[in-house]
């Protein structure tokens, strides 16, 4: 336990379940029951930038909702360390959840929707300072223009419209007004899937310089499994709404002990000419989904490496070899 | 190294395109071919000209778009055609859609009619081009599900789009472009919608439809990743041009371009330092509104000379098979020379 | 930097914002000569006792059914008043009842429309449910009975166009509103902490103007030509109030409309004019006020 103790939580998820109900028939009753995030539990440190991978349909936006308390959750705990004092955000009052929104703050995928379209950039920044206790306008502007600074942007683009800018320029814009508030802890979801390549990678490196900065942590979430391991410290791997590895970012290319984690990593398609046949492990079949979802492990209907136990019993989250490393297969169980 | 044919070659083609007041030139005498057999991929950013490309050679540019000058050779077995002069809508062009080449689009959803069972909309593709009776043309698609790897096809035939999840709506796709047995098949990112383990999946099926069936393939995507696995040949395309053109080992192994290092260079690859930083093309895309003279990339490349600016640019032949647009390649090759 | 300076430097800004406006409603011809017609008919209503000595209810029976001349450019009616007059003080109620009645409606409207829109869920339903009621009941006998309840009169009137034109205006906000919710910048605002009214108002409303303000000039069109009608059968103004559709009232018989044209044919002219110009105006401020444009 020495190590997850050595460094500082900022959030920690415990438990956690988003389910919606599914409403059918003529009177609208619920027949099922979307499990979008399933007991999942995470610890963020302060200063780290932790990724989620996972394909559509894995529940990793719903689960940024759930952390910046756009949805609500359905079970569990979500600690978070108001200046050194634990509490549960999910419980708090109405003048908490504002404190707590001044500290967590939300970067969103698409940079084409995330700005209103009829306001100017001054005016898409005027009222979160201004809630947030920026009382004097012109120290509001100062605060907005410095934000845009940070980002590369200069000040006269201030009185621009949204669609004026790029793709690239808008998400540049939308990071700065999450940072114009101050917060110590932002959510990406996926920050960059809708950019071009060249632009996608100004983004990347303006986001480390940010952080190293001011001294951030980082959520970032992203389908993309090479641009979340460049840009976290540790990767979690979600599939249908659960967990089924965490492990060191620098670590999971070398040594990835889930087998879904192993066939995610051999499709993705890699910029270098081989000239033999691909190791890539094939994966049959679809997502299911998560209305119905396999008994056991979720991943069991379509894992090469299924055992008789797999379709029974749901595998714990444990750590396997380090502390870091955890894992929720059965070929990795340790006997109780 | 057996000789290649080409089953088409594009040349000197020239599109613009008017907003009502002026006309903007968006591909620059774009020239390359396709070899029978083999796989092309067109690679670039949003807004270069790639699926401009593909729609010329298809003739389903947008009523604001014409083809300037140029030519599209289609190799209709040994019988060279050139759909440039076809009318848009006519009877050969339509032959051509279709039955000679198939098309495969980025969006699956949107390309399905809703309200009809995938099994009639592949059929309709065949019992268009060729008269046949309609259970022919049932086992027939029933055969092409199978190739495609589509479990039950007896039964999914009869279902509707929207019961097929993403990766098996792109195989229907596929079905409906491939039915007809076209030798060439042009697919515009056709799995930028997917998932990496499904985009996989997909991948392998074109890669399987090029070597085993001897199909000619035109990928266009903006992955290089992607290019690298499956591409024979390789055109990168930026602002309208071609500004280098290989097989895939020259460009992935000799890239010469320096849009088209940078291009390699910006995306992250598993096991990249976190604390190194990714090489990035500074600016963005300009409006090809306001180009002049000279290299469309000069004003965001790192190497620019001044006379990348004044110049009209070559294509220099590196090697026999590629090809760059540069005047750094040029210099280089002139003091080998010496 | 001041804070006077920079609240300067904001108006200044938007100015020039208003100015693009003006711009695109120059360049709009349609909606700019629909604007005009508007602005032109109301101001003459408006200043009618400047505009032509006679008193519209002054009766003078000595000179009853004289067709147009120039003491009397649209003639007389059955009783010696003069209609010219009459359709211009006419108008003055008839755009009043229009105008007003649209402007409460689309209150109503969009108030109930973002409610339900954005809340979705239980309050939606039932707001939804309690539209299509009066949706589903006849219209003119749901008229007929309110007018009998309130008794005649403008204002009771325009109670119940508000009463029975809100749901066209409710169902197009709560749709715009359905799909505005979505868009991002709605959570973000959310993730901001930024009270709901705000969000509701001031972030998506905007948003959803043009359809809205196209749905308005639709309406005041609807509502002037229902007043018309309602009063051609006797049951809207008071047949002493002149408005449109009362000078209208009087062409109710064969003989009025073969003999007697200038009865009818002025205050339709004017019905029709004032109608199609704010239809005119409605269709080209949708495009004006995209901010995409």
């Amino acid at each position: 336990m020495t190590t997850s103790k050595r460094e500082e939580m900022i959030f920690s998820i415990k438990n956690l379940k988003t389910h919606y109900p599914v409403l059918g028939g003529f009177f609208r009753k619920q027949i099922g029951t979307v499990k979008a995030v399933d007991d999942v539990t995470i610890d963020v440190r302060r200063g780290e930038t932790l990724g989620i991978v996972g394909e559509s349909g894995c529940g990793k936006s719903t689960l940024a909702k759930t952390m910046m308390l756009l949805e609500k959750p359905t079970e569990g705990k979500m600690l978070y360390d108001f200046n050194g004092e634990q509490k549960d955000v999910t419980k708090l009052n109405a003048g908490d959840v504002f404190d707590f929104r001044s500290r967590v703050q939300m970067v969103f995928q698409d940079p084409y929707s995330s700005l209103n379209p009829s306001k100017r950039i001054i005016e898409s920044f005027d009222e979160p300072l201004r809630v947030h206790g920026y009382k004097n306008p012109a120290e509001r502007k100062q605060r907005i223009i410095e934000s845009l600074r940070m980002v590369n942007l200069s000040e006269d683009y201030l009185y621009r419209f949204p669609h004026e800018f790029s793709g690239g320029q808008r998400q540049r814009i939308s990071i700065a007004r999450a940072l114009c508030i101050n917060p110590e802890l932002i959510i990406c979801d996926e920050p960059v899937s809708a950019l071009d390549v060249s632009i996608q990678a100004q983004v990347l490196n303006l986001m480390k310089e940010i952080q190293k900065e001011l001294n951030l942590t980082y959520v970032f979430i992203a389908h993309d499994l090479s641009v979340v391991q460049y840009m976290s410290d540790r990767v979690v791997v979600m599939y249908l709404g659960k967990i089924v590895e965490i492990s060191e970012a620098s670590n999971l290319h070398v040594n990835p002990l889930h087998p879904y984690t192993e066939a995610l990593l051999s499709a993705v398609p890699v910029p270098v000419v081989n000239e033999g046949k691909s190791k890539r492990i094939p994966l049959t079949g679809d997502v299911p989904s998560p209305i119905n979802r396999p008994s056991g492990c979720p991943f069991s209907n379509r894992c090469p490496k299924r055992m008789d136990i797999c379709t029974q019993v749901e595998p714990p989250l444990q750590s396997y070899g380090e502390e870091d490393h955890q894992v929720a297969c059965h070929l990795y169980t340790k006997p109780i | 190294m057996r000789k290649l044919n080409s089953i088409l070659k594009v040349e000197n083609l020239t599109v613009s395109f008017s907003d009502g007041k002026e006309s903007t030139k968006i591909l620059k005498d774009v020239s390359f071919s396709v070899f029978s057999g083999k796989m092309l991929a067109i690679v670039g950013e949003s807004g270069c000209g790639k699926s401009v490309t593909v729609h010329s050679i298809m003739q389903l540019l947008p009523k604001n778009g014409k083809i300037d000058s140029g030519k599209v050779l289609f190799n209709d077995g040994g019988n060279e055609v050139d759909l440039v002069s076809m009318k848009k809508y006519g009877k050969q062009m339509r032959a051509m859609r279709g039955q000679k080449i198939g098309m495969v689009f980025q969006d699956p959803m949107a390309s399905l009619n809703p309200t009809h069972q995938v099994g009639k909309q592949v059929m309709e593709n065949l019992m268009q081009h060729y008269k046949i009776p309609k259970k022919e043309a049932r086992d027939k698609v029933i055969e092409l599900f199978k190739l495609l790897g589509i479990p039950d096809p007896e039964q999914r035939i009869k279902d509707y789009p929207h019961q097929f999840s993403g990766g098996m709506r792109q195989r229907v796709m596929i079905a409906i472009s491939m039915i007809c047995n076209p030798n060439l098949l042009i697919a515009d990112e056709p799995t930028t919608a997917l998932d990496v383990t499904i985009q996989a999946q997909i991948m392998d099926l074109m890669k399987e439809l090029q070597e085993k069936h001897d199909k000619s393939i035109i990928l266009i995507t903006h992955n290089m990743g992607l290019v690298a696995e499956v591409a024979d040949f390789v055109a990168v395309m930026y602002m309208g041009r071609i500004v280098e053109y290989g097989t895939v080992r020259d460009i992935l192994n000799n890239p010469s371009h320096p849009y088209t290092q940078s291009l390699l260079k910006s995306v992250p690859v598993m096991g990249l330092d976190k604390n190194q930083k990714l090489a990035t093309i500074r600016g963005t895309t300009p409006n090809p509104k306001d180009y002049v003279k000279g290299c469309e990339f000069a004003g965001r490349c790192d190497f620019a000379m001044e006379s990348c600016l004044t110049r009209d640019i070559p294509d220099i032949n590196l090697t026999n098979s590629h090809q760059v647009r540069c005047l750094l390649v040029e210099e280089s090759k002139e003091v080998i020379a010496k | 930097m001041t804070m006077t300076t920079s609240a300067i430097e904001v108006k200044a800004k938007k100015t020039s914002l208003l100015k693009i406006r003006m711009k695109k409603m120059r360049s709009n011809k349609l909606a700019t000569i629909g604007l005009l017609v508007c602005i032109g008919m109301t101001l003459l209503s408006v200043f009618a006792p400047f505009i032509t000595s006679y008193d519209p209810a002054q009766m003078n029976l000595s000179n009853i059914t004289q067709a147009p001349s120039a003491e009397h450019i649209f003639g007389t009616d059955k009783l010696g008043r003069d209609v010219f007059a009459q359709v211009l003080y006419g108008g003055r109620v008839s755009i009043y009842v229009g105008v007003l009645s649209a402007l409460g409606g689309t209150i109503i409207g969009v108030l109930a429309g973002a409610i339900a829109g954005y809340f979705g869920g239980k309050i939606d339903s039932i707001l939804l449910r309690f539209s299509e009621i009066f949706m589903t009941f006849p219209q003119l006998i749901l008229v007929l009975v309110l007018v009998s309840l309130l008794g005649q009169g403008v204002n009771n009137l325009i109670i119940v166009f508000v009463i029975t034109g809100w749901m066209t205006t409710f169902r197009l906000v709560r749709n715009e509103f359905l799909t505005v919710r979505e868009e991002t910048y709605v959570s973000v605002c959310r993730s901001f902490g930024i009270p709901t009214s705000s969000i509701i108002f001031k972030h998506m409303l905007p948003n959803t103007m043009s359809p809205i303000i196209v749905a308005f000039t639709v309406n005041v069109a609807g509502f002037i030509l229902a007043e018309a009608g309602l009063s051609f059968l006797g049951l809207g103004v008071p047949v002493t109030t002149p408005t449109w559709g009362n000078i209208m009232n009087a062409a109710q018989s064969i003989d009025v409309v073969t003999n007697y044209w200038w009865l009818w044919l002025a205050p339709g002219i004017a019905i029709s004019l004032f109608v199609l110009a704010i239809n005119f105006l409605g269709d080209g401020l949708r495009d004006i006020l995209d901010p995409k444009q």
